[in-house]
């Protein structure tokens, strides 16, 4: 019995990765739903694949999923910009200045170590129970990626190619054009698909503790009322979202790195 | 036709300050030169003696503690864009193909697309490399590279092109083809070219007249005039092979500890 059934197994490598993965995913959500309906753990505590299709369902039809899906990612999108866009000139203005570096640099490095999650309370009590404090949250978390990937991008030797450049006319903006922001590209694009999910979490993680729409106020409230599939059904749909935005960056990343190849 | 430029160095003295944990080095001593435009002039010395720091001046890459470098009659002061500069590791950029990596010094001119576009091709086509124009510079073997770089160089026909060892990283074989390629361009060229190299035989081979340098800080030791038309048998002529001879002998005793 075994035997034919390892064959059939070996035989799996000969399939597209998607359809291995499909296959794997199929079995986990099946073993789940089969625990669950033999009795071996209890559906309120663990809930089902089904339980949580039918929820969604409900969801999309009661309006909450879009109601609360579409803040979130707001939040995090705008946030994560935010985040992006300050970490890149903090960084420029820092790689390029000694005195900044090492005046400003210190305190960065402090921030960076602070447990930031534990201060939300505190933004809640200086902002408000509105979006204010989700936004400190993702910008706090994400800037910090973008910087450190920025500095490291910022620090790269190019002197030999600057000269060569030099000499061969460019001028300031085409140095900027040609080489510096060539150079960044990779650390951008990192930093953006470390990011992205870290945006995501933080704005969650925030509306555990606000009191506008959000997925993160979603799954809370399904926490406290002990609620299995609402829970699941929440980290579900973020997790669809967070692989598709990482599969959407790293098909950026390979079209933009052709060259490395 | 481009014409070349002449290129005086006028008794330059150059010490590098001291950086963390190093001491200060000096690399050139009193150092004159004197190039009329259109010459092939090479110049030999032990390795870290402070020819590259020559050519870096040439270039206007560094200014020198004293004297000056006069370029076509006047003093170099910021960076020299008349020159083309080949180095030992190419300098192209990675994130380009073959064609735009050529194509930059015309777009630094702000040349018209049409021009650069045919520019371009040519100057590709003449280097062999039409059928890589697409391609990344990654993707070339070392010899290949070498080419775009000559490319690029001829590409905007600079009046003067300094080489720091170009050849350097090529296997024996190929050092020679690109040698007879080097100096094709330059006959066409007509442009002045000051060339670097660690190899007497190559000297003797391409320059009319050659340089020899001492050790750190460098000096002129000995400047000879390169007889015989090119392209020349440095093994077989007798000139050449006591040439060989002479320069060897300088060199050895400044390689001595």
């Amino acid at each position: 019995m075994i035997g034919p059934s390892l064959a059939r197994l070996s035989a799996l490598p000969s399939m597209p990765r998607w359809m291995q993965n499909g296959l794997v995913t199929l079995a986990f959500l099946g073993l789940w739903q089969l625990v669950v309906s033999v009795g071996l753990q209890d559906e309120f505590w663990v809930s089902s694949p089904q339980l949580i299709v039918e929820r969604l369902g409900d969801w999309q039809e009661g309006g909450e999923l879009w109601d609360n899906l579409l803040p979130t990612l707001r939040v995090a999108l705008t946030g994560f910009l935010l985040a992006a866009v300050a970490a890149m000139v903090v960084a420029v203005a820092l790689a390029s200045s000694r005195w900044l570096d090492e005046v400003l640099g210190w305190y960065l490095d402090v921030i960076y170590a602070l447990p930031k999650p534990a201060l939300v309370p505190m933004f809640l009590f200086a902002l408000g129970l509105g979006d204010s404090p989700k936004y400190v949250l993702v910008v706090l978390i994400v800037f910090f990626v973008f910087y450190y990937n920025l500095r490291a991008g910022l620090g790269e030797p190019r002197a030999n190619l600057r000269n060569a450049l030099g000499i061969l006319g460019a001028r300031r903006r085409d140095v900027v054009l040609y080489l510096e922001l060539p150079t960044l590209v990779p650390y951008l694009v990192a930093s953006a698909r470390i990011g992205a999910p870290l945006a995501l979490v933080g704005t969650v993680f925030a509306e555990f503790f606000t009191a506008t729409p959000g997925m993160g106020n979603l799954i809370e409230r399904a926490s406290t009322t002990i609620d299995a599939t609402g829970l699941l059904a929440g980290v579900a749909v973020l997790t669809v979202i967070g692989a598709l935005v990482d599969n959407m960056l790293r098909r950026l990343d390979l079209r933009i790195g052709r060259w490395r190849a | 036709m481009s014409v070349g430029a002449s290129v005086e160095v006028r008794s330059i003295s150059h010490t590098f300050p001291a950086t963390k944990g190093n001491e200060p080095v000096a690399v050139l001593d009193d150092v004159s030169l004197s190039i009329a435009p259109g010459e092939f002039v090479a110049l030999i010395g032990p390795s870290g003696c402070g020819k590259s720091t020559l050519l870096n001046m040439v270039g206007g890459l560094i200014r020198p503690d004293e004297g000056e470098v006069v370029y076509a009659g006047s003093a170099v002061g910021a960076v020299n864009t008349d020159v083309g500069y080949m180095t030992q590791r190419d300098t192209l950029l990675p994130w380009l193909t073959v064609e735009a990596n050529v194509a930059l010094p015309l777009r630094f001119r702000r040349e018209g697309k049409a021009d650069i576009k045919g520019l371009v091709t040519d100057a590709l086509d003449r280097m062999g490399l039409g059928g890589f124009a697409r391609s990344y510079p990654g993707q070339l073997s070392g010899g290949m590279r070498s080419r775009v770089m000559i490319a690029r160089t001829l590409v905007y026909r600079p009046r003067t092109i300094l080489m720091d060892e170009p050849l350097g990283a090529l296997d024996a074989l190929l050092r020679l083809k690109m040698q007879d390629e080097l100096l094709e361009m330059w006959r066409r060229e007509s442009a002045t070219v000051l060339y670097v190299t660690h190899d007497i035989e190559e000297a003797l081979a391409l320059a009319d007249r050659v340089f020899v340098f001492s050790a750190r800080p460098a000096r002129v030791l000995a400047e000879l005039a390169v007889p015989g038309e090119r392209p020349r048998d440095t093994r077989r002529e007798k000139d050449l092979v006591a040439m060989y001879d002479v320069v060897w002998k300088t060199l050895r005793e400044e390689l001595d500890p």
